[in-house]
């Protein structure tokens, strides 16, 4: 039974969210546009939905200029799903003994895991544990693991879900019947979680999607390992570096004119997100029905 | 500067050369091989390389001999790591040219050599993490990473350790003029060999559509040609066809401004490779001046002021990113600024998608850090120094290395034509070569090498020439500053500058007022410290140099 | 209070909580406390030939041009004041729309909610490509298709800076909110929905529900993201800052924070030692700052507390 004020409130909350989806909607539009629309014109006329002259030349010069991109997709889909997979489980785990509140050590732990929010040893550091003494640069791990396999922000997250949102009592009566803790992590509180795992997954999978930064610096020798987005940023600089220093550079000339400089970048990052546009509904229908379906019942 | 125009001629015609040398068939002209017509053979070039090797001191011939001997004991050569960047990453092919250079390199060196190949965009952070953290690299270029931070983050071996250099660098010695090492030195000491390539800048130039001029009218004959063949114009030329410009096609923006073009036209010696302090008069004076508060950074401000004000800018000027030859090319801009070479019409022309007219309006000069801007550095922590120099000796002297190293594997990446150039091999083009790195203007020596199609078989004695020729080189030339212990005043000048400076330079201000909240933003970050620090160091090394 | 036996007890049971702990405490040492004696860069002249702990030490002279600059003032007031604005607009806009989220009954939230995390997919760079498409003074959408329909006069946008302030709000707020309010979503949909229901019953409106069970539930929620913003609250989004208002000088005074403000200069410096020393700085104020408010919190009710 629904009250004429449930009715308004649902009118209401349509509206504000259609405003809001219009507001990242429709920049991009514009983006997808751009990257259609012919170089020249784009840089006379500047950003349009309505371009005077239309192009996938942006696209053909990204498919066929280099790596393959198609190759890198498989990397970064193969990347974001090993890695998500580890990411979660980890998080998963730490979180999970963290929000036990008579672990013994609890509060130093927590401490530990805040302060890698705001310290870090900076690049050459981290990066001298991973080639130096882990020396896994030009590896797949180089990909997966600096960085991004478990960050403390996503386990303070999930931490503070448990201890809110399980109550105690369940976790009492699985212990007094006997369930071990790991059985009892796995077949109460993480169903219980659906809403956190789907959310941690979603942040996870989204950072490992988007990472550059660990192809950029590990991958000197492995090409063949670029990711989509690793791959696209070095082409992205390239274009830049060579467009912008052509004054300087002498032979720089050779081919710049060929070079769709700014619907390029346009296409670069459609062709990114593209995919995760596409398979997210898809995502969020299956993996993440606990977070669409109303959330979970106490 | 008419003094200047014989050197001028020669900067123009050589510099054309370098360009079109690393570039494709694209940029070749027709110009370029009538104005050259020298006809030494490339054997004649190689014939000089082996001259090179015949230097070696006999303590080279032994550590090679020793090498070798240690390789058939453990049946491993040691390995030499070179570094440098292309626009694309990796070649495709780097894996085979390498096996093809160790094979080489194995015979008459007694090691194996790797080349490192990065795309520009990520050369600058791999290289430093590598540096910083002990990896393998011996040799690198330090184009994008720079010199003096490589000098400051203690990443480079002197070279004249232990008389290393003398001993095993004879090539380089001989093929590289002895002031020109000298002008990479830091605190006297020697950290890299320059590449070997024209070091004198550019001289300005406005290049204007020719169908931009058709439509006006102007004819551009009644201007007197400069040396390099292109009319020669003033400012005055220049404001002129601009107000007609501008006139005939009030829908199209007259210039596509963009930076770097601060002093462009003038031969101001941006010292240290900043704008903070320079030497207003460099061929005449060791005298540090702050630019911006000098006539002709006034001159040029109240140029892009009165253009601003005309209407010949795009009012986005300073956010648009885009490059000028972009925004010619799109339709929508008639001209640009950019710097004059021979050959440099063909180019432009090309970047820009229509016939271009080329006018000189500026000067050619040899600024003080113009051949120490990317030399060739050696690791501090390379394992084998010896066997490290005499590879770079080797990459200034030895045909095949070079050759390899700047064209690849001959019938696989390029094959020689009758008349001793060459261009890509049978079945090969620009869009599937696996090793073009085209990045010439970094190599070495390319000029013990072959050159490409279209140029001149004596590319690297013109050079040659036009270097130790160049009449117009700053008295300062060589003189590097280290600005680390002002690292302070060098940040906060950044930031002033950026605040104040590029409205100035793209006349978004009114000279005057703009000009003086740019200095007294200077001012205040501490710019007369600066500068008091610049000359003293120049005024030290001067000393030193004994240049008075 | 558990007694002696059952804490014995209690110890054991632990056990297994360690074993699942272990493997992110793991990779926590790994990568983030192995690298850590790297710090000390900050007080050295990194010096390769040295080595990160041979090299000279000079003391706090790498912190200097961080302060020794008649901008401190206005770097340090910009990055504290943007945060702050920052965290509040966008804890509230997140809280808003994820109830939203949470309350609306049909199938199209799905399609809401992957939309307003498209912004959070592209980088800043094309973010900032994106926002000169709307602002450039030429071209741009707003001066074209707003204001000239409108009869008003263009703006050259990149030159004044009383804009500026909203713009970086916005597009903060605009590139963030799909990702903050998921969390706040994950909290909302962990309450029990038979609070809901009896409230319901006792003839509670849905804003009395949202205003009095939802929101006072997410309290630790809110309160723990806050308290991890102000740990940053000295570090901005460099792409935000530097890349959005295409690095314009007029703006400065109104968008230059510590991150530009080192970048103009460690572009071309490239000292390391220079570019740890800023890191550290804004760690350690961030780390006091935080502890502060932790320990605040902590007094009002230990249950929010971060430790």
């Amino acid at each position: 039974m629904r009250t004429r004020e449930e009715r308004h409130f649902q009118i209401f909350a349509h509206i504000v969210m259609i405003i809001l989806s219009a507001l990242a909607v429709v920049p991009f539009v514009l983006l997808v546009i751009s990257s259609f629309t012919d170089n020249d014109t784009l840089i006379a006329n500047g950003y349009s939905f309505t371009p005077e002259k239309w192009s996938v030349y942006a696209y053909e010069y990204i498919f066929k200029t280099g790596n393959s991109v198609l190759h890198a997709y498989g990397i970064s889909i193969i990347l974001t799903i090993v890695g998500t997979a580890v990411a979660l489980s980890i998080t998963t785990m730490l979180a999970y003994a963290l929000s036990k509140p008579g672990l013994p050590g609890r509060s130093v732990l927590l401490f530990l895991v805040f302060f890698t929010l705001l310290f870090n040893g900076g690049l050459v550091p981290t990066y001298m544990v991973y080639s130096i003494t882990l020396g896994i640069k030009n590896t797949f791990w180089a990909l997966l693991i600096p960085g991004l396999l478990m960050n403390g922000f996503n386990v303070l997250l999930m931490k503070s879900y448990f201890c809110s949102s399980i109550p105690n009592e369940i976790l009492d009566a699985a212990y007094i019947d006997g369930a071990s803790e790991f059985k009892t992590f796995l077949s109460v509180v993480l169903p219980l979680s659906k809403p956190i795992v789907a959310t941690i997954g979603l942040f996870a999978g989204i950072a490992y999607w988007n990472d550059w930064m660990n192809g950029y610096i590990y991958l000197t020798k492995r090409t063949d390992l670029y990711s989509v987005q690793n791959l696209l940023n070095r082409m992205m600089q390239n274009i830049q570096y060579l467009s912008q220093n052509s004054a300087h550079i002498q032979d720089a000339g050779v081919g710049l004119a060929s070079i769709p400089s700014v619907s390029v970048r346009m296409a670069m990052a459609t062709v990114g997100v593209l995919p995760i546009l596409v398979t997210y509904p898809f995502i969020q229908g299956n993996f993440v029905k606990g977070i669409t379906l109303g959330g979970v019942k106490g | 500067m008419k003094k200047k125009i014989a050197s001028l001629l020669l900067s123009a015609t050589t510099a054309a050369m370098v360009l079109s040398g690393c570039g494709s068939a694209a940029t070749e002209t027709g110009e370029q091989a009538k104005s050259q017509e020298k006809t030494e053979s490339a054997d004649e070039t190689e014939a000089t390389s082996e001259g090179g090797d015949a230097v070696e001191s006999d303590k080279a011939a032994q550590a090679i001999a020793d090498r070798k001997a240690e390789a058939e004991k453990s049946g491993n050569y040691q390995k030499v790591v070179i570094s440098f960047f292309d626009w694309t990453g990796r070649p495709a092919g780097l894996d085979r040219v390498n096996e093809a250079l160790c094979a080489y390199t194995e015979e008459t060196l007694g090691l194996d050599v790797e080349l490192q190949i990065i795309d520009s965009a990520a050369y600058g952070d791999d290289m430093k993490l590598m540096l910083s953290s002990g990896e393998q690299v011996d040799i690198f270029s330090t184009c994008i990473l720079g010199y003096s931070s490589s000098i400051n983050n203690g990443y480079v071996l002197d070279l004249e350790e232990d008389g290393m250099f003398d001993d095993y660098c004879g090539g380089i010695k001989e093929k590289v003029r002895q002031d020109y090492l000298d002008a990479c030195r830091v605190g006297g000491v020697l950290y890299g060999t320059p590449p070997i390539k024209d070091y004198a800048i550019e001289t300005c130039a406005v290049c204007v559509g020719q169908e931009y001029l058709d439509g006006i009218g102007y004819d551009v004959s009644k201007l007197p040609l400069s040396d390099l063949g292109y009319p020669k114009a003033t400012w005055d030329d220049i404001n002129e066809i601009y107000s007609q410009l501008h006139a005939k096609y009030p829908d199209k923006y007259v210039m596509a401004i963009q930076d770097n073009e601060l002093t462009q036209g003038s031969s101001v010696d941006n010292i240290g490779g900043d704008y903070f302090g320079t030497l207003l008069d460099p061929q005449n004076s060791l005298k540090i001046e702050d630019v911006y508060s000098s006539d002709i950074f006034k001159e040029w401000a109240q140029r892009a002021y009165d253009w601003n004000q005309a209407g010949y800018l795009s009012q986005d000027a300073l956010t648009d990113t885009t490059g000028a030859s972009a925004k010619v090319k799109s339709g929508s801009y008639m001209a640009m600024m950019a710097c004059c070479k021979p050959g440099y019409k063909t180019q432009i022309s090309g970047e820009c998608g229509r016939d271009m007219v080329v006018f000189d309006v500026g000067e050619s000069f040899m600024s003080s850090s113009s051949i120490s801007s990317f030399p060739w550095c050696v690791n501090q922590n390379t394992e084998d120094p010896v066997a490290t120099l005499q590879v770079l000796n080797a990459l200034y002297t030895d045909s095949t290395i070079e050759t390899l190293m700047c064209w690849g594997q001959e019938g696989k990446d390029f094959q020689v034509n009758s008349d001793g150039t060459i261009t890509y091999a049978d079945g090969v083009d620009a869009n599937n070569s696996e090793y073009y790195p085209n990045v010439l203007w970094l190599m070495p020596n390319p000029y013990v090498t072959y050159v490409w199609q279209g140029d001149p078989l004596d590319l690297g004695q013109q050079i040659s020439d036009f270097n130790d020729n160049c009449a117009c080189k700053s008295k300062a030339l060589g003189f590097t500053w280290d600005n680390s212990d002002y690292a302070s005043e060098y940040t906060a000048l950044k930031n002033a500058y950026d605040e104040y400076g590029p409205s100035v330079v793209y006349g978004f201000v009114e000279p005057e007022k703009g000009i003086a909240d740019l200095e007294n933003a200077l001012k205040a970050a501490g710019l007369d410290d600066y500068m008091a620090a610049k000359q003293e160091a120049l005024d030290a090394w001067a000393k030193e140099n004994g240049i008075n | 209070m558990p007694s002696k036996k059952t804490k014995q007890k209690n110890i054991k049971r632990y056990i297994p909580l360690y074993i699942m702990a272990a493997p992110g405490l793991i990779y926590l040492f790994i990568n983030n406390y192995l690298p850590l004696p790297g710090l000390v860069l900050a007080f050295k002249k990194f010096n390769a030939k040295k080595g990160i702990f041979r090299s000279d030490f000079v003391g706090f002279k790498n912190f200097k041009y961080l302060f020794a600059t008649k901008d401190a003032f206005v770097i340090t007031r910009n990055t504290i004041v943007y945060n702050l604005v920052f965290i509040l607009v966008n804890t509230i806009l997140a809280i808003f729309v994820a109830i939203l989220l949470a309350e609306l009954t049909s199938k199209v939230k799905k399609a809401y909610q992957s939309f307003i995390l498209l912004p959070y997919m592209i980088s800043m760079v094309i973010v900032s490509y994106l926002v000169f498409g709307f602002l450039s003074t030429e071209n741009g959408f707003i001066n074209n298709s707003i204001l000239k329909p409108l009869g008003m006069d263009p703006v050259s946008w990149y030159m004044e800076k009383k804009y500026w302030p909203f713009i970086l709000v916005f597009v903060s707020a605009w590139k963030g909110i799909g990702y903050n309010c998921v969390i706040y979503l994950a909290s909302i949909l962990g309450i029990d929905r038979n609070i809901y229901e009896s409230a319901s019953i006792d003839g509670a409106s849905k804003w009395q529900q949202i205003f009095q069970i939802t929101i006072p539930l997410l309290k630790t929620t809110i309160i723990m993201m806050t308290l991890l913003a102000i740990g940053r609250i000295f570090y901005s989004d460099f792409g935000l800052f530097y890349q959005v208002p295409q690095n314009q000088g007029a703006l400065f005074s109104v968008t230059n924070t510590i991150d530009t403000y080192v970048y103009r200069g460690l572009l071309e410096l490239g000292d390391m030692s220079m570019s740890s020393a800023a890191g550290l700085y804004q760690s350690i104020v961030g780390f006091i700052l935080v502890l502060g408010s932790n320990l605040i919190v902590k007094k009002i009710d230990p249950e929010y507390a971060l430790f």
